[in-house]
């Protein structure tokens, strides 16, 4: 029994080492797909956006505080100020839109950011730096493209001393920044397909079209208004150019923003059109942080500046009336209200 | 060895007289011989199998992963020609142009080559491909005629990549999946041949013992032909067998891995640099668009070092991805700081006195497809010389196996023959 035992064992030996020359196991494989790594930044926990009361409601958002008395000369600061910060720095960063036409968008052929926002930044850049000696005063500003969506969220982190991004002044955005006094009246309006027969918001509401607004805007906040546009079905993109992208791709019936905004899409597709008339008031405003009052009773005296000496009615010129944007000549200059107390 | 003696000789016990212990002896061997004859030819054309679809499923893996890389690469060419604006390069239009040919013939053949769920994925990666042409299009007409809603389109036109490239890392986990299940299946077809013929040799030995002891001859001469024919040829036929199993392992775990490696580092540097162009087309606001360049970096960094460091391949391209970093991070760095032409100038390539990351990163394109095209080459000839290897070896253990069993009836035979 013994002896049989022994053989038994080595028998299994004989086998697997067999077994193993004619490569029954050891398998041979690959390895799994290498997945990158990186570090990602901490995602702030959002909180519920403040609301205004209803006294703060009534009262006339466009209150801006009271420009300075006297503008400092480009290049002499007030010591302490957030311009002398911005002229020590060498540059001022400005959140901008890059694709919003005759406002802030990049031009692909010079590569340059370019619009009524630009050139409203440019004057105050003008004015904390003076004349640059290549007459270019954009080599001062630091661009950071932003979307509708960051535009509020880059002011409170600090990212950007002044945002420029066809900006509705209205109370719920004064909890959380501040504005200059307004420098541009628009409205919302509705851009539609040519020959579509739709000619008014309420048309498109009629026909349970779809609308689309860019996230985070004042546009999507009355679109969403169901009491006011029963059934009107309602999209948002990140960016309202993505807003032209869907009704070009047929996602959706018509955009919806501001007219000033539209009229650049107009222009970008000729099967398109603005139609109706303004059913909201959109009074624009640069924007600040919170905490930077000087920097915006600075702009505020440079914006009034503009208004007198002609440049503001320059700029409209060229952005609006000799694109053939908006119709008619240079509008009047939006009334300044600079009786927000100061903090 | 499994007792041979005490299996003939119960054998024996059982049947009784020594004629009929004879008839049963050649019976058990008989049956041992053609046992070989089937379960050898059965598991060899298993293994042959298992080999060619291993074979195939790489080559699937490698075609997938070029289809990758080349649509990869077309829109890293389109983000940065985006860039330039109007200034497009010919040169890069006609990369463009030969990546997206590449990339449309390459989920062909891929699709040509899959079944189930991976046919149905490439197709849907085919039908996103033309979605994202269509896109891209739109994107540079419009970004010729200075339209900013280009933007948008280069926007939409990067998420639908985005779906072609999971679309296709799908097909590649399958595929890698499919190469180790065929080699572990080629692997495990080894023991019915290895069993059989283990069987026949303790029968023929055990059988030519019995014989020595019952009849008092020392050699049974067609039987010990038998045995020597069982032992030599099985031999050699296991041991070739084993060789194929060897030279597919080989293919696997050497060049086959150094491509993998290879096309994934590939891909994931054209991504980086896709991205690299995303932050500066997002101006000063690319923070996203530079945690996936460092991500990208980081997989490219893995697959290239361990490509380098395991197989000695792609050390080149490790070290071009290194001056690649170096000449990205200065573009980051002028960026930040507010110097975004020179940022731009520094990324395409056209910057006097700054670091030129396009020059840099397309020494590490082409340094990495060199070896890759090596290294895939290796692997597909790796694969056909193991398929070589096995040849006709089924049909060379059936003949033997019927060999044995005649030569164990003519032996078994003789002996028999004195009964009467």
């Amino acid at each position: 029994m013994k002896h049989r035992a022994i053989r038994i064992r080595r028998a299994i030996v004989v086998l697997l080492a067999t077994c193993s020359v004619a490569s029954c196991s050891g398998d041979a494989a690959l390895p799994g797909e290498i997945v990158g790594v990186a570090v990602e930044p901490s995602v702030p926990t959002t909180s519920t956006p403040p609301e205004c009361t209803t006294a703060e409601n009534d009262e006339d958002a466009t209150r801006s505080y009271p420009p300075l008395a006297e503008l400092p000369a480009p290049g002499a600061m007030p010591a302490g100020s957030t311009m002398e910060e911005i002229h020590s720095r060498g540059r001022m960063i400005v959140g901008v839109s890059a694709d919003t036409l005759l406002f802030g968008a990049r031009n692909p052929l010079t590569d340059r950011i370019e619009g009524f926002d630009i050139d409203m930044l440019s004057e105050v850049a003008r004015a904390i730096f003076g004349d640059v000696p290549s007459g270019d005063i954009t080599e001062r500003i630091e661009y950071r493209v932003i979307t509708y969506a960051d535009r509020l969220p880059s002011l409170e982190s600090g990212a950007v001393d002044i945002v420029a991004h066809t900006m509705t002044i209205n109370c719920r955005r004064w909890l959380r920044i501040a504005f200059s006094s307004e420098y541009f009246h628009a409205g919302q309006k509705v851009l539609v397909k040519t020959g579509s027969g739709v000619a008014t918001i309420d048309d498109l509401a009629a026909q349970g079209g779809t609308v689309c607004a860019p996230e985070g805007s004042t546009n999507i906040d009355e679109l969403s208004n169901a009491a006011k546009y029963p059934g009107l079905v309602v999209i948002g993109k990140a960016d309202i150019s993505d807003c032209l992208v869907a009704m070009q791709q047929g996602e959706a019936d018509a955009t919806s923003g501001d007219d000033t905004v539209l009229a650049g899409f107009a222009a970008q597709d000729p099967n398109t059109e603005v139609v109706g008339e303004r059913f909201t008031d959109e009074p624009y405003g640069l924007g600040f942080n919170r905490d930077d009052v000087d920097l915006v009773q600075f702009s505020n005296a440079v914006i009034e500046q503009m208004r007198t000496d002609g440049r503001w009615a320059d700029i409209y010129q060229r952005w609006l009336v000799d694109t053939g944007a908006l119709p008619g000549g240079v509008a009047a200059a939006p009334a300044a209200n600079h009786t927000r107390v100061l903090p | 060895m499994i007792e041979p003696m005490a299996l003939t000789r119960s054998a024996g016990r059982l049947a009784g007289d020594t004629p009929t212990q004879l008839r049963v002896a050649t019976a058990i061997t008989v049956l041992c011989a053609v046992a070989v004859s089937i379960g050898g030819w059965y598991a060899l054309d298993r293994r042959a199998n298992a080999i060619d679809d291993a074979g195939a499923a790489a080559a699937q893996l490698v075609r997938v992963q070029e289809v990758r890389v080349q649509v990869v690469q077309a829109d890293s060419l389109a983000s940065t020609a985006y860039l330039r604006g109007g200034q497009e390069l010919a040169e890069q239009r006609r990369l463009y142009d030969d990546s997206i040919a590449a990339a449309s013939g390459g989920l062909i053949d891929s699709a040509a080559s899959a079944a189930g769920t991976d046919a149905a994925t490439l197709q849907r990666a085919t039908s996103l491909l033309a979605r994202y042409v269509g896109l891209a299009e739109q994107a540079r007409a419009n970004n010729r005629q200075g339209f900013p809603v280009g933007a948008a389109y280069q926007r939409q036109a990067r998420t639908v990549i985005e779906d072609v490239v999971a679309a296709l890392r799908e097909v590649e986990t399958n595929s890698r999946a499919r190469v180790n299940d065929t080699v572990a299946s080629g692997h495990r077809s080894s023991w019915l041949l290895m069993l059989t013929a283990l069987v026949l040799v303790a029968a023929i030995v055990g059988g030519s013992v019995w014989l020595a002891q019952r009849f008092r001859r020392l050699v049974n001469v067609p039987l010990a032909i038998a045995g020597a024919l069982a032992i030599v040829v099985l031999g050699v036929v296991v041991a070739r067998s084993a060789a194929a199993m060897t030279d597919a392992d080989d293919a696997v775990i050497g060049p086959l891995a150094a491509a993998d490696l290879l096309a994934q580092g590939r891909a994931a540097g054209f991504d980086a640099r896709s991205n690299e162009a995303l932050t500066l087309i997002a101006r000063g606001n690319g923070d996203a668009y530079e945690i996936e360049w460092l991500r990208s970096a980081s997989a490219v960094e893995q697959s290239v070092d361990r490509a380098c460091s395991r197989f000695s391949v792609g050390c080149d391209a490790r070290d071009w991805f290194g001056s690649y970093r170096s000449a990205h991070e200065v573009v980051r760095t002028l960026d930040g700081d507010g110097n975004w032409d020179a940022a731009v100038d520094a990324s395409l390539g056209a910057a006097v006195g700054l670091p030129n990351a396009r020059i840099e990163f397309e020494a590490f394109a082409a340094a990495s497809d060199e070896a890759l095209q090596l290294e895939s080459d290796r692997a597909a000839a790796g694969f056909a010389t193991a398929g070589d290897s096995l040849g006709n070896l089924g049909w060379l253990t059936v003949v033997v196996g019927l060999i044995v069993a005649v030569l164990a009836s003519v032996g078994y035979g003789q002996r028999v023959r004195e009964y009467r």
